[in-house]
């Protein structure tokens, strides 16, 4: 009986003929939860996991149709607000994880659970790269003649910095854009590329995040102020959360448990200071508020703006010298450690100020300039310095 | 649209599917409707202006074929020639504008040293498959194969049924005639068509976009001067060659299960390529629909074998210097179609026997041969810039090493993955039904197994697709 049997499901499915119901039935409902799921939950504004705001419904006209800018929006719309979004994306990087690969979506994931930011050689735009270095050479020749000195620190990649520890190998070659760096900007650069090679087990890095820890910008603030000529300092460490988990953990969503603690120069904490951002003012360089949020980087600043002005109002500031920092992220847990050797430090970030970096220097009578760089983000900067991008 | 896009997954496929099972299955030509409506909507998404190139070339087809068929039933020859003679001009036109004329502006430019303008003509998407596909129609009611079809509605849907529109395969009129008129789409045909769906959506997004990802990387490294080393130069290949065969295949497959839930049955488009033992073979199981084209239009028509060895080579010459130059308008791919005509002469002449002699424990060396020129021949394929091609063949076979740590970064990366896909270009599927047939004693049993690996398959599909990796549409050249 049973042999029989067989041989009837084996002639049944060899000619294909054979109703399948459990696997119609399991799609409908997927595809009816895929369509009609994302359509019930409600738009969500910003992703906090990935740090970024969602695309929201495209506006439908004729002509946006016609241009194909609906179709393209519409697109981005409905991959973001998917439902259950993040799990998606979970999915995919546990997926390939599993499958041996050591990098997802533009991240290293090391054995640790370290993340590191993945670059290769072909995003790297070494000419964009150049065109920046040799922006502020020109801008140097103009500045320095009325007595204002540029320095230029750039801050390596953590992959660079890591690879001797892990195969981070297809990353671009870092090393060269250092000797661009160094030929170009001579006696201007303070390097920090043997600075930031681990001699021990201390880390420069947010294990889930691309910026420089508080050792990272300990390190980088000891350099420079050595390359001032002022006498070595300690800080001491204070702890503003244990729970931090960056950037790079929302492009990969794995590694869970591992989270990152924010340190900050104790003595930062309760300096008399002016911080005016845009028309308001605050008494302090931290976003307390800010720790609430999932990007909790942005406890420094509160984020990054066109300008910022700190005033040191403590008692014999005013002697101290001026310093302008050209700057992206990195400085913003960078400037603490500095704040009680200036007088005024004016930070401007590139992407959005318009104005020409040269002219504020020179008007403003700074007596430094630091250009302060990851060299990640600086080979993709498109800089203006020395023009007016303002009409 | 694309088949690999959440707008296809989760606004128009589900909605079209809706009106189209809404619309009761005796009511064929309402169910057409809906299919060219939505099918216009497919082709259009994004570009709209080609829409009217569409309507224009359904038109011309519409009445030249009528026209064709009332002059054969007249016994008027000539006058069906003509007319056939004008509607391969007005396809060849359209398709000569859209796809060749920046080609030739620029050959003249290169050859004459002038400085013509380009025209810049963005090329309308998948305007090679239709315009064989009509060409088939048109010929076959020519040669009487077929009659003209006299309701434009039904043609229409024929030549922009969107599961096939873009990406292949290339559907005969004469094989679709009779379901163009009358088809049912039974519970078995959803079942298979689904499952055919949900395995070419897998094989495109979960393993040619990862594919790709490693031959663009490797191929950045020789376009940027750097020596990768032949190791890592030959896995960019590989990477290559499985890419367009499982993205390629996976489209073939996802027109083919769309087919079978709307009612249509397509014929097969690849059957497992990597497996062939010599280039002859791999012919026949590569995109089968475009070489049964040219067999069946160019090749046979120009006589053929039956002209004499001289002119079978001539023919096998102009058969394959076309078929490269279908697949884009760039000389690399002239190039890799005369490479394959060159080949495949010479198994003719004397290989294919030599490579029967081989006895069968031997078999390996005929599966490397055939390997070896296919994963060359996709190499002059992807490269359309001679410099790099010339740079990438001579690293392949060059010396250095290259860096062993970016190597090794590689190996241990990505090698899995790719073994994965080679696994999977085996003809594995039958072999498991098979066994699945054996092993389990009843049909639920297996449905259930079935289903749980094809819902697995198409939740890590879609979690691809909407995490935004990587996801190339290589067919915007053909």
């Amino acid at each position: 009986m049973a042999k029989d049997k067989k041989k009837i499901v084996l002639n049944k499915t060899k000619e294909g003929k054979h109703v399948n119901i459990f696997l119609i039935f399991t799609m409908v409902i997927v595809m009816a939860v895929l369509s009609l799921g994302s359509l019930a939950v409600p738009d969500r504004e910003k992703s906090d996991n990935e740090n970024r705001f969602l695309t929201q419904k495209p506006k439908f006209s004729v002509e946006n149709v016609l241009e194909g800018k609906f179709e393209t929006q519409l697109e981005d719309y409905l991959s973001d607000q998917i439902i259950g979004r993040e799990n998606w994306i979970k999915i995919m990087s546990a997926t390939l994880k599993s499958v041996g690969y050591k990098d997802v979506n533009g991240v290293y994931i090391l054995d640790d659970g370290r993340l590191i930011e993945r670059k290769t050689q072909s995003e790297f735009n070494s000419v964009r790269f150049k065109n920046n270095l040799d922006q502020i050479v020109e801008m140097n020749d103009e500045v320095s003649e009325a007595g204002t000195e540029v320095k230029v620190m750039l801050v390596p990649t953590a992959a660079h910095s890591y690879r001797d520890k892990a195969n981070l190998s297809t990353n671009f070659d870092e090393g060269e854009a250092f000797t661009v760096a160094r030929d170009t900007l001579g006696d201007m650069l303070i390097d920090l590329e043997d600075a930031f090679v681990p001699e021990d087990n201390t880390a420069y890095y947010y294990k889930t995040d691309h910026h420089w820890n508080y050792s990272g910008a300990e390190k980088g603030a000891s350099v420079y102020r050595d390359s001032l000529g002022l006498s070595p300092k300690n800080w001491e460490a204070e702890e503003l959360t244990k729970d931090f988990k960056g950037t790079l953990y929302s492009k990969v969503l794995l590694s869970e448990r591992v989270r990152d603690t924010i340190n900050v120069p104790e003595d930062s904490m309760d300096m008399k200071l002016k911080v005016s951002i845009g028309d308001e003012a605050y008494d302090s360089v931290y976003f307390m508020d800010r720790l609430e949020n999932k990007d909790k980087y942005e406890v420094f600043f509160g984020g990054n703006y066109e300008k910022v002005d700190i005033v040191n109002e403590g008692s014999g500031s005013k002697a101290k010298p001026r310093l302008l920092i050209v700057k992206d992220s990195y400085a913003n847990s960078f400037v603490p450690f500095i704040l009680d050797d200036f007088s005024l430090i004016t930070m401007v970030d590139t992407r959005y100020f318009r104005e020409s970096v040269k002219d504020l220097a020179l008007d403003g009578e700074y007596d430094q300039v630091l250009v302060l760089y990851s060299v990640s983000n600086f080979s993709e900067e498109k800089m203006s310095l020395n023009t007016s991008v303002l009409q | 649209m694309l088949f690999s896009s959440s707008v296809f997954l989760m606004v128009f496929l589900p909605l079209t599917l809706l009106v189209y099972f809404l619309i009761p299955g005796r009511f064929v030509m309402a169910r057409n409707t809906a299919l060219l409506i939505a099918s216009l909507v497919f082709y259009g998404w994004g570009e709209p202006k080609y829409i009217l190139v569409m309507l224009v070339s359904i038109l011309a087809n519409y009445v030249l074929a009528i026209a064709i068929g009332k002059f054969r039933e007249e016994s008027n020859t000539s006058m069906a020639r003509v007319m056939l003679i004008l509607d391969i001009l007005v396809n060849l036109g359209l398709l000569g504008f859209f796809k060749y004329t920046d080609f030739i502006i620029e050959t003249v430019n290169s050859l004459s040293g002038a400085d013509l303008d380009l025209l810049g003509i963005a090329l309308p998407i998948g305007i090679s498959f239709y315009t064989f596909q009509t060409m088939s129609y048109v010929i076959d009611v020519y040669r009487g194969k077929v009659e003209s079809q006299k309701n434009i509605i039904t043609l229409a849907t024929y030549i922009t049924l969107f599961p096939q529109l873009i990406a292949g395969p290339i559907v005969r009129y004469s094989d679709v005639e009779v379901q163009l008129r009358n088809r049912t789409s039974d519970l078995e045909r959803i079942t298979e068509g689904i499952k055919r769906f949900v395995i070419g959506f897998a094989k495109k997004v979960l393993i040619a976009n990862q594919m790709a990802v490693i031959w663009e990387e490797i191929y950045a490294m020789v376009e940027g001067g750097e020596n990768p080393g032949a190791a890592l130069v030959w896995m960019g290949a590989v990477a290559f060659t499985f890419q367009i065969y499982f993205d390629f295949s996976g489209y073939s497959d996802m027109a083919i299960g769309l087919g079978k839930i709307l009612g249509f049955d397509y014929l097969e488009n690849f059957d497992h390529p990597y497996i062939s033992r010599s280039i002859t073979e791999f012919w026949r199981r590569w995109h089968m629909s475009l070489s049964s084209w040219f067999k069946e239009y160019v090749y046979i028509p120009l006589g053929g074998n039956r002209k004499g060895l001289p002119r079978q080579i001539v023919n096998i010459f102009i058969v394959w210097a076309l078929t490269g130059l279908w697949h884009g308008a760039s000389w690399n791919f002239v190039v890799w179609g005369v490479y394959y005509g060159v080949l495949l002469i010479i198994e003719k002449l004397f290989l294919l026997k030599l490579l029967d002699k081989l006895p069968e424990k031997l078999v390996f060396i005929k599966h490397v041969y055939t390997l070896f020129f296919v994963i060359l021949g996709w190499v002059i394929f992807n490269i359309t810039d001679f410099s790099v091609l010339g740079k990438y063949i001579a690293l392949m076979f060059g010396a250095g090493a290259g860096n062993a740590a970016v190597t090794m970064y590689y190996l241990k990366s990505r090698a899995f993955l790719m073994i994965v896909a080679a696994v999977c270009s085996l003809p594995l599927l039958n072999k498991i039904d098979e066994l699945m047939d054996k092993k389990l004693m009843f049909y639920t049993t297996k449905d259930m197994v079935e289903t749980f690996v094809l819902l697995i398959l198409f939740i890590m599909s879609v979690a691809f697709l909407v995490s935004g990796s990587y996801n190339p549409f290589l067919y915007f050249r053909f």
